[in-house]
């Protein structure tokens, strides 16, 4: 009971929290990388107190939300400054493109490698004889006996 | 000392490459003596490898400085513990410690097989004794611990000194997680080389039944399990280490390690449809050499320079050979592998796309593309950089943690959704009749707390962003497959309580004891559920970032007030660390007290933050102390609140529980309890139906 208490306060606090306004600086933050070359990742990752890189960029990046500016508006402004390397994921444009697709572009050729070996495999197995009523009866019986007394799997 | 290593080295080299060439010679003029010398000969390089990581340690107990790598990865206070940890902390000798285990699974596997397998021992004693033999070539030539420090001087000759301290283990790897975390992490990269080798002596010698598979699943097993630990205890001591709340970057060393991972979870799978059906024979020989390889790749990433890392080991020469070794083992897998595809017929056939074969070959599909997502996304900084301007590339493009979470967070979910699925499926053809029995209850529970986290405390999982929208769907899922294995443990037990009379409690632990695979894979399943729990929590962390106070400031969080206690300095030989002490209070009553550090180690000059948890079931509180203000007068914090972090941790420890259970022996039933279990199966099955 303790357990369930605690499992149940636990996703009722994952949900509360989730009611909180977004916050635009920690979001934005996320889309930039120190460049101090500490490799700890993103803007709000680096934890040197007086980094050289973050700081000014964290307080460059305040000023551009206070004027108002658009994010996209912000990413330009960050990439025309430091280059493409500062944005922390590959923008969806051009070749950096195939970045985003290559992996569900590779999940769908496998689902049809898997799918093809699936059929395949089907046509080849010869046809089974129509089940009887006693087939159909026993059927799920069979499946759960199978399921139990299988040594391993 | 360092001689003595250097020379156990040089004897090792000898010796492993005596074993590769006595294994091969004696296999092709059928001499057992001269195999079985191949044999000694393997066991003899573990004890020169031992002699050599011995010394190694030795060196670093004693402080010598006058080597080179002690020089430069200890230092004189650090703590003896340390020191000995100090072993795997410089690219020299990690290596030498990876080679070492190595060997020792090499002794381990040339023991307890040699009866067993004798037909396939001498290709599996080549092959793991060729692999340590270029890891022996690397300790060599390459980079080598005992290499005396000192400078080269005009004239050729070598000026040789000893400094009077080391420059210090590097503070981040002053932490107890790291005396643990790289031997395991090691020990699952280098156990999955003893699968491949058994897969590759299989195919040379085309004994391709089911004999390098059962020798094996074990084996990988284990490695999978070392890996999967490694991987915890490295994202536990990121959290309580590198001070930025979290506990997965996506750093190419992370990454690193769970490509093989995910490989040996599809194996671990797959391997199954082998063992009952016969099928995905070709499919098992790729996964075991993709998982081998992929360990090795991971090495490559991590010490050619190659990859930026908060991990990587200086950029050295290493990584031209890895990656030749690399091209090597693989053309030669393949090779093999494609000329001995007749001998990789499948005995059955697939009857049904609803059948628990085909859900495996839908699970490794899932797991692949998760493995590929991470190596594309890991690599693409080098390919963008590499790619002609006119193509679009020529400037590297950084890819951190928000691109990972966007490919790899729904796939994962997806996978989670399959973990639920699979188990629950027949072999061969599920019926529609089983399919709604077994997923009904499971599927309302799930869409039940779907629903409930919309309706009653008012989750929207569609305003914010995407992070909000993935944790909703996790929890629903993880749901479902929690309801889905505790149905079939209490289904089993049931059963298993009413024919013997135990009680269900007995039950339970004697039902996972006779069937150890099965239900030790359930437990690895909730495992995976309690690991999405936890990490359903990260789209709700919040933080409060460059909070100054002084002694009896206040500042609060969400239901949390903090108030500084005390600052104060402590200062021992390794270090100086400046200490705050924090009250925590929730709702006016105290509940902690939180005591982060800032340290500034005096041999690197180097400084860290040690970083103070309360760790709750519901949530972490997790307090950093950056350091001082410009004037001194108050101390700067960082604070974070982590939901529901605690369930990772859970999570690691139920998985790698499952792992152990699933790796024992079944426990044999008395033939009177087997006959009085199965007779309450069978009615249990009547009723059912």
């Amino acid at each position: 009971m303790k357990f369930l208490r605690r499992a149940l306060l636990a996703i009722l606090l994952v949900s509360t929290l989730g009611l909180g306004a977004p916050d635009r600086f920690k979001d934005l933050s996320d889309k930039f990388i120190c460049l101090c070359g500490c490799n700890m990742g993103t803007l709000n990752m680096c934890v040197m107190i007086h980094c050289g890189h973050a700081v000014p960029m964290r307080a460059e990046l305040k000023e551009l939300i206070d004027d108002g500016k658009s994010d996209e508006a912000i990413s330009a402004s960050f990439v025309d400054k430091y280059g493409k390397g500062v944005l922390s994921a590959p923008p969806m444009s051009g070749f950096n493109l195939s970045a985003w697709l290559m992996p569900f572009a590779a999940l769908a050729f496998g689902l049809l490698v898997v799918i093809y070996v699936v059929r395949n495999w089907k046509a080849h197995t010869p046809e089974t004889q129509t089940p009887g009523p006693f087939d159909v009866k026993y059927q799920s019986q069979v499946e759960e006996e199978l399921k139990k007394f299988t040594p391993e799997d | 000392m360092a001689q003595v290593g250097q020379f156990a080295l040089a004897l090792a080299f000898v010796v492993s490459a005596y074993s590769v060439i006595a294994s091969l010679i004696g296999i092709r003029i059928k001499n057992d003596k001269i195999i079985a010398s191949g044999k000694h000969a393997a066991i003899a390089t573990f004890l020169c490898i031992t002699m050599a990581i011995g010394a190694l340690g030795y060196l670093f107990v004693v402080s010598d400085f006058s080597v080179a790598y002690i020089a430069g990865h200890s230092n004189r206070d650090l703590p003896l513990y340390y020191k000995i940890a100090s072993i795997w902390g410089g690219q020299e000798g990690s290596l030498l410690f990876w080679g070492w285990l190595l060997t020792v699974y090499s002794a381990l596997v040339v023991a307890q097989n040699w009866k067993k397998h004798s037909s396939l021992m001498p290709y599996v004693t080549a092959i793991l004794m060729g692999t340590s033999l270029f890891f022996t070539a690397m300790h060599l030539f390459v980079v080598n611990p005992f290499h005396l420090g000192g400078v080269v001087l005009a004239d050729g000759t070598q000026n040789l000194w000893t400094r009077p301290d080391g420059a210090g283990l590097n503070p981040l790897l002053q932490d107890w997680m790291m005396v643990i975390h790289p031997p395991m992490l090691y020990l699952g990269f280098v156990g999955f080389a003893v699968p491949f080798a058994f897969a590759m002596a299989a195919l040379l010698t085309k004994q391709l039944g089911d004999t390098w598979i059962r020798s094996t699943r074990r084996w990988t097993m284990v490695a999978w399990f070392f890996l999967g630990t490694g991987i915890m205890l490295g994202g536990n001591w990121a959290y309580h280490e590198l001070g930025w709340g979290g506990f997965w970057a996506w750093d190419p060393v992370e990454n690193a390690s769970l490509m093989p991972w995910l490989i040996g979870t599809a194996f671990l799978h797959s391997v199954m449809v082998q063992e009952k059906k016969g099928m995905l024979k070709v499919w098992n020989i790729v996964l075991v050499t993709m998982a081998y390889i992929m360990s090795i790749v991971g090495t490559w990433l991590t010490r050619s320079g190659i990859v930026n890392s908060v991990h990587a080991f200086a950029q050295s020469p290493v990584g031209a050979y890895f990656l030749a070794f690399i091209i090597m083992a693989l053309s030669a897998a393949l090779y093999l592998l494609v000329d001995r595809l007749p001998y990789l017929k499948s005995d059955n056939e697939m009857e049904s796309v609803v059948s628990r074969e085909s859900s495996f070959l839908f699970n490794n599909l899932i797991l692949l593309a998760c493995c590929f997502a991470v190596f594309w996304g890991t690599m693409f900084p080098v390919i963008s950089e590499n790619m002609p301007k006119w193509l679009g590339g020529g400037e590297r493009i950084t890819v951190e943690a928000p691109f990972f979470n966007k490919v790899n967070v729904p796939i994962a979910i997806f996978l989670l959704f399959l973990t639920g699925v699979g188990p629950l499926l027949a072999w061969r053809k599920a019926s529609t009749n089983s399919l709604k029995r077994n997923f009904l209850i499971p599927a309302v529970f799930g869409l039940g707390m779907g629903g409930f986290l919309l309706v009653w405390p008012g989750l929207r999982p569609w305003p914010i962003g995407s992070g909000e929208f993935y944790s909703w769907l996790a929890l629903m899922m993880a749901t479902f497959v929690a309801v889905t294995i505790f149905r079939e443990f209490y289904k089993g037990a049931r059963a298993r309580a009413k024919g013997t009379g135990e009680n269900f409690v007995e039950a339970v632990m004697n039902l996972t004891l006779r069937n150890t695979r099965r239900y030790g894979g359930y437990i690895v399943h909730f495992g995976f559920v309690l690991l999405f729990l936890g990490w359903s929590g990260q789209a709700f962390k919040v933080d409060m970032a460059g909070i100054e106070a002084g002694i009896g400031d206040t500042f609060s969080l969400h239901q949390y007030v903090f108030r500084v206690d005390d600052l104060a300095v402590e200062d021992n030989p390794n270090y100086t660390a400046s200490q705050a002490k924090v009250a925590v209070f929730e709702n006016g009553r105290q509940v902690a007290i939180m005591k982060p550090e800032h340290r500034e180690y005096k041999a690197s000059n180097q400084p860290t933050s040690e970083v103070s948890l309360r760790s709750t079931a519901r949530e972490d509180l997790y307090l950093v102390f950056q350091g001082g203000n410009t004037d001194g007068s108050k101390a700067i914090f960082q604070l974070y609140l982590n939901p529901l972090v605690a369930w990772v941790w859970v999570g690691g420890i139920v998985l790698g529980l499952g792992t152990l259970i699933a790796l024992l022996p079944n426990k044999k039933p008395t033939p009177r309890k087997q006959r009085a279990i199965q007779s309450e199966e069978a009615k249990e099955v009547e009723v059912s139906s």
